[in-house]
């Protein structure tokens, strides 16, 4: 395979403008995550240690493998939901090394607010065992949560369900899961353990009910301490529910990874070819992506800097060139990349749909990194069908059988978003990187086009409206805009999972691409294309 | 040797073996008498003939005079070797055997009497003008006995007067706790010998062990086979032994072993036996005991003076007269011993037991092992810590030393802690180096002595250790590559 | 995957590694690209950055025996998640008196109930031909007392506990 050829100049005054505008971005992601991970307030900490507990990411620390990696789900969800104050939604997840075995890892985040389940929390792990779904991984559940946030009990508790559902279906599935019960799982927080095939309790500090002793006060007027409702030593040996009591949480994560190493392996749908690092060093993307949005790049010198070997075959190489579409390794898993050159044209989606279908055919995972305005418009493309060559484009996409994978490396504005394995099409994983945007079209034209609407609204209105009104309220329009297009909008809502290091991409596809070949690979089949 | 049809081995280890191989080779029988513990011992595979003895101890099982008259009549050995230790040097056991009509392949039950007393031993020796060190003996004069220790001067040694091999010995530095420490000796002296009386003398600073090996046969020829060294000694017991003495010049290595021969003819000894003395550094020697047995270090004897002490004692013990005169015994050459024991020099010398997982001896010129294990046997703590005996010869102590030290890093003994690391540390150590030790020299130089290991050793022990566990590779091999190529990586 | 080798009164906290063929071991803040061939039984060649050594390895349950360099080390392997399970050594220190090598009880000097102070004599115990005393390491109540006189232990055996201190 030939290697990329890059062209960037590491001292050009362009290169070095973008390493300056980039480090400034990534070190305030940097920042933002490293506050959403360990900055806490000292009452929750002092109440930790009275109570002799080992933090959530420090439970998950010592239950990983030591010496190997954890790529961790969504560390900036809810970053701005709840005025910022659930960090990572208070649970932290993600994919680890346990005893040998790739598992999905769910542990509360008992540093803030006991942990409480919000809306967002319970969507994170939702999503966290969609991913053990699809991709037939273990679950080990760290349970130490105060329960549902009783101020928005509505918010939890419709949604909230699917957590137990997708349980069930990880069992129905013989996909094994562990409970550490390490505080209490109270109401829906007791199917946690309930519907695992391992539970684990630890004495004086675990206990699993339905109500607590509050509740059932309140219900019957019996009272009862909570180690006898439902405490270690009740429910290992008189209820059954659990099945081990340990006395240390340490014991938990100790017995929990006994546990897991007795689990079979799984058979992998494809397996790495012997791996080389990058020929080009990562570090020079802070160089390559643009300081402004609109500036275009060549995803060849991303590619370059992610793939084994800078090593690339690219396919069709003359035509339809504003995607770039090729085979590459990464930590020598085949890949079949899809990456945005400027405006996705009629021959680009033509390209995009046959290279896609190529990959099926074969057996080969896909990439997709975006950085696209969407597709081509204007009456000469129309004439051409650039909806239904984009609907090809699309139709292909959505009926792919091999695993996807999508990274948002800059813009993702329009249907390029969708033709490119936006969230709503189901990749197997999806990443911004911290400079990433998204939406209907960008900040600046969105801003634009809404401003005229409300302006035209105001003056209907008002039909005096002064030029510091006009400026106000184009001001508040492109302010929304900016925010509601931002990476960080998207990560609150997980409409990711997780904002990415363009550093870190190598690696996070690289464990994506391993965990993806747990599932067997189905034929490919599609829909109808419009020919 | 006619007399002797059969010999029963009255003991087990290394010197069962060591007695075991010079019947074999003087066409002997041999019978090896042994405990179930010691069934799988080398001295026990070797031998032709064996005898299962039983006790309420293994070591109970060695001192029982009745199990062993039963082992001669059962296997009809009308001849016992008593090796050291045990037995030894029990006078009634002598009596016992010469009543049955077997040979004792030692002295007399009489000499044994009189020199197995230290008391008795001392005054024989004094009162034949030959040098003792000032002391009290407890029986003179029981009442006084405390002031009467006093006068001896400080620092001073109380003892059991039956006592042996270190066992019981106090050292007393000054006045404040004397009657308290006599109280104390007296109890030891008890437990270990039956026989709570003491014995003090003068302690000299900073002395050396110096013995001599003397042979007398039934016809009034005695010997001397050279002088030993033996004062690398941790608590009051040998570890390392080696002649000639460093010490001697030649003229005060013949006045000591001359005085050695005066007292063995004295007491009319038969067969092998020593004569132990204090040497101070001044240069005055006194006599401390006479061991009227096969000594541990015999084997540096016969390496510097060519004959095989064993086969010796089974020609005197034959009524054969010794047929050499002392002219023809000469010291050529250097000989070393150091006792491999079991046991960790650096945790105060504490027993160590277990499995012997892996035995390799050192090979090469001028290296003997005189060995009791054999790879998978148990160490326990049933019998005393010495494991085997290295013996090393070459022609000046220079040499000798290096041989040794090679041979002990060549000694290979896994699964048990040993002192062969802590030997060649002794070995390397200046002051031996250079002859000028004392029976405290270990003692003194403990810090000196302890082993240190450096960044690099540390690395390869721990790479070896974790390379080796199968259960942590195992588990390190579950990791999927791309994981464990990773490392600890988090997005 | 991590160990805990003890050597002596030193312990070293080791991470074993094998990526891409090759194993590495952390040890402290360095890492040693670390081999072993075995040459014959028991019999290695241990190569740690590419410098070599020749040792005679032996293992036990509990230890890894090590012939090297002329002298032999034994390494007490832990695995520090089977210590946990094991679940022992969490209770008041200084509670049980362990022995400090094998040996036998001479005399037994308190009884289960009795209330000592620090410094009181437990046990007198011989060892290595000498007499040892058991001291109470702090005041409290004897809790057990496992031998009788002329009994004999091993190394490590336990002589006499104190009840837990309150906290």
């Amino acid at each position: 395979m030939q290697r990329i050829r890059s062209a960037i100049r590491t001292q050009s005054e362009s290169y070095l403008a973008n390493k300056a505008h980039n480090e400034k971005v990534f070190t305030a992601f940097r920042e933002r995550q490293e506050r959403a991970r360990y900055v806490r307030p000292e009452r929750e900490l002092a109440r930790l240690a009275r109570q002799g507990k080992m933090t959530g990411r420090q439970r998950v620390e010592m239950l990983l493998d030591p010496g190997t990696p954890f790529l961790e789900f969504s560390s900036l969800a809810a970053c701005e939901d709840y005025d910022g104050e659930i960090p990572g939604a208070n649970v932290i997840s993600g994919i680890g090394i346990v005893s040998g075995r790739e598992v999905v890892i769910h542990a509360d985040d008992n540093s803030m607010k006991g942990g409480a389940w919000y809306p967002r929390s319970t969507q994170k792990i939702i999503r966290a065992l969609d991913i053990a779904i699809e991709n037939r991984l273990p679950v080990i559940h760290i349970c130490d949560s105060a329960g549902g946030y009783l101020e928005d009990m509505a918010g939890v508790f419709v949604k909230g369900g699917r957590v137990f559902r997708n349980q069930c279906i990880l069992s129905k599935m013989n996909i094994p899961q562990v409970a550490i019960v390490c505080g209490n799982c109270t109401a829906g927080g007791a199917y946690i353990p309930g519907l695992c095939d391992y539970a684990i309790i630890v004495r004086g500090m675990g206990a699993v009910f339905l109500g607590g002793p509050p509740l059932v006060k309140a219900a019957t007027g019996e009272e009862v301490t909570v180690e006898a409702l439902g405490g270690a030593d009740m429910h290992t040996s008189i209820s059954g529910t659990v099945d081990y009591p340990v006395d240390s949480e340490e014991q938990g994560i100790a017995m929990a990874r006994e546990i897991v190493g007795q689990f079979r392996q799984p058979t992998k749908a494809y397996h790495p070819q012997a791996t080389e690092a990058p020929y080009y060093d990562p570090e020079e993307l802070f160089g390559i992506l643009p300081s402004d949005i609109k500036v275009q790049f060549d995803m060849r010198e991303v590619i370059a800097r992610i793939v084994d070997g800078s090593r690339f075959h690219e396919y069709q190489p003359a035509y339809g060139k504003t995607l770039v579409c090729g085979y590459a390794h990464i930590w020598g898993y085949k890949v079949g990349i899809l990456g945005n050159n400027g405006v996705l044209f009629n021959d680009s989606s033509l390209k995009a749909a046959h290279f896609i279908s190529l990959c099926n055919q074969n057996g080969t995972p896909l990439v997709f990194l975006q950085n696209t305005t969407g597709y081509m418009i204007g009456r000469e493309y129309e004439e051409k069908g650039i909806t239904k060559d984009g609907a090809k484009m699309l139709m292909a996409q959505a009926g792919s059988e091999v695993p996807k994978f999508t990274v948002l490396t800059n813009s993702s504005f329009g249907a390029g978003y969708y033709g490119m394995c936006g969230r709503a099409w189901d990749p197997r994983f999806l990443w911004c990187w911290p400079n990433a945007e998204m939406g209907v079209m960008g900040a600046e034209q969105a801003a634009r086009t809404l401003g005229d609407v409300k302006l035209a609204q105001l003056k209907r209105a008002n039909p005096d409206v002064s030029e510091e009104e006009v400026a106000v309220l184009r001001q508040r329009v492109k302010e929304k805009a900016e925010r509601e297009t931002s990476a960080y909008f998207a990560t609150s809502r997980m409409w990711d999972d997780g904002i990415l290091m363009p550093t870190d991409t190598r690696n996070a596809l690289a464990i994506a691409l391993s965990v993806a070949a747990n599932a067997p690979l189905a034929n490919p089949s599609y829909g109808v294309f419009r020919m | 040797m006619q007399k002797i049809k059969k010999v029963l081995i009255a003991n087990r280890g290394e010197i069962a073996l060591r007695i075991l191989r010079t019947l074999k080779a003087a066409g002997i029988p041999g019978v090896v008498m042994y405990h179930r513990v010691d069934r799988g011992a080398p001295a026990v595979r070797e031998a032709e003939e064996t005898y299962l003895i039983e006790g309420e101890t293994p070591v109970a099982a060695y001192l029982d005079i009745e199990n062993i008259l039963a082992a001669c009549r059962t296997t009809g050995a009308n001849a016992v070797h008593p090796g050291y230790g045990f037995l030894a040097e029990n006078a009634p056991f002598a009596k016992a055997l010469a009543e049955a009509d077997v040979i004792f392949i030692g002295p007399t039950a009489d000499v044994i009497e009189l020199m197995g007393d230290k008391v008795s031993a001392r005054k024989f020796v004094e009162a034949r003008g030959f040098p003792v060190a000032p002391s009290a003996i407890e029986e003179d004069d029981p009442a006084t006995f405390v002031e009467r220790v006093a006068k001896v001067g400080f620092p001073v040694l109380i003892k059991p007067a039956a006592g042996g091999g270190g066992k019981g010995m106090r050292v007393v530095y000054d006045g404040a706790n004397l009657a308290e420490e006599v109280e104390r000796g007296r109890r030891e002296g008890e437990r270990y010998f039956a026989d709570g009386r003491l014995f003090a003398e003068r302690f000299i600073e900073n002395p050396r062990h110096i013995e001599v090996q003397v042979f007398g046969d039934q016809h009034g020829n005695y010997v001397h086979f050279w002088e030993r060294e033996c004062s690398i000694q941790r608590r009051f017991q040998k570890i390392i032994e080696e002649t000639p003495s460093p010490a001697l010049s030649p003229e005060q290595r013949q006045e000591i072993c001359t005085a050695a021969v005066g007292i063995a003819e004295a007491v009319g000894y038969q067969g092998a036996g020593t004569v132990e003395f204090i040497y101070a550094p001044t240069g005055e020697f006194y006599f401390l005991e006479m061991n009227t047995r096969l000594q541990v270090e015999h084997p540096v004897t016969e390496m510097v003076t060519g004959y095989d002490l064993v086969y010796e004692q089974l020609r005197v013990a034959a009524g054969e007269a010794l047929n050499y005169t002392q002219a023809d015994i000469t010291q050529t050459g250097h000989s070393i011993e150091c006792r491999i024991c079991a046991e960790d020099a650096d945790a105060d010398f504490a027993p160590a037991i277990g499995k012997l997982l892996k035995v390799r001896e050192p090979v090469g010129p001028g290296i003997r092992v005189d060995s009791g294990v054999i790879e998978g046997q148990d160490v326990t703590t049933a019998f005393d810590p010495m494991l085997s005996k290295l013996i090393v010869y070459a022609r000046d102590r220079q040499q000798c030393i290096t041989r040794t030290q090679q041979a002990l890093r060549d000694y290979v003994l896994l699964g048990v802690t040993t002192n062969t690391a802590y030997l060649d540390k002794i070995l390397s150590h200046s002051d031996f180096i250079s002859g000028d030790v004392h029976t405290g020299f270990l003692a003194e130089q403990a810090d000196v002595l302890k082993q240190n290991l450096s960044q690099d050793t540390l690395d390869f022990l721990l790479s070896a250790a974790a390379l080796t566990d199968e259960q942590l590779c195992n588990a390190v091999a579950e990791i999927p590559e791309l994981y464990a190529a990773m490392g600890h990586w988090r997005n | 995957m991590k160990r805990e080798f003890v050597i002596g009164s030193e312990s070293y906290d080791v991470l074993l590694n094998k990526a891409l063929g090759e194993y590495h071991l952390d040890v402290g803040d360095r890492q040693l690209a670390i081999q072993a061939e075995e040459i014959g039984s028991g019999e290695y060649f241990i190569y740690v950055d590419g410098r070599k050594q020749r040792a005679f390895v032996a293992v036990d349950d509990e230890n890894t025996y090590i012939h090297m360099e002329g002298k032999a080390v034994t390494i007490q392997r832990i695995d520090p998640f089977e210590k946990i399970m094991g679940g022992d050594g969490a209770d008041g220190s200084g509670s049980s008196l362990l022995a400090p090598m094998p040996g036998t009880v001479i005399s037994v000097n308190c009884e289960p109930g009795q209330q000592v102070s620090e410094g009181d004599v437990l046990m007198v115990i011989e060892s290595m031909k000498l007499e040892t005393t058991v001291a109470a390491p702090r005041e409290g109540i004897v809790e057990q007392v496992n031998f009788s006189a002329g009994d004999t232990f091993d190394q490590k055996a336990l002589l006499v506990s104190l009840q837990a201190e309150e906290e």
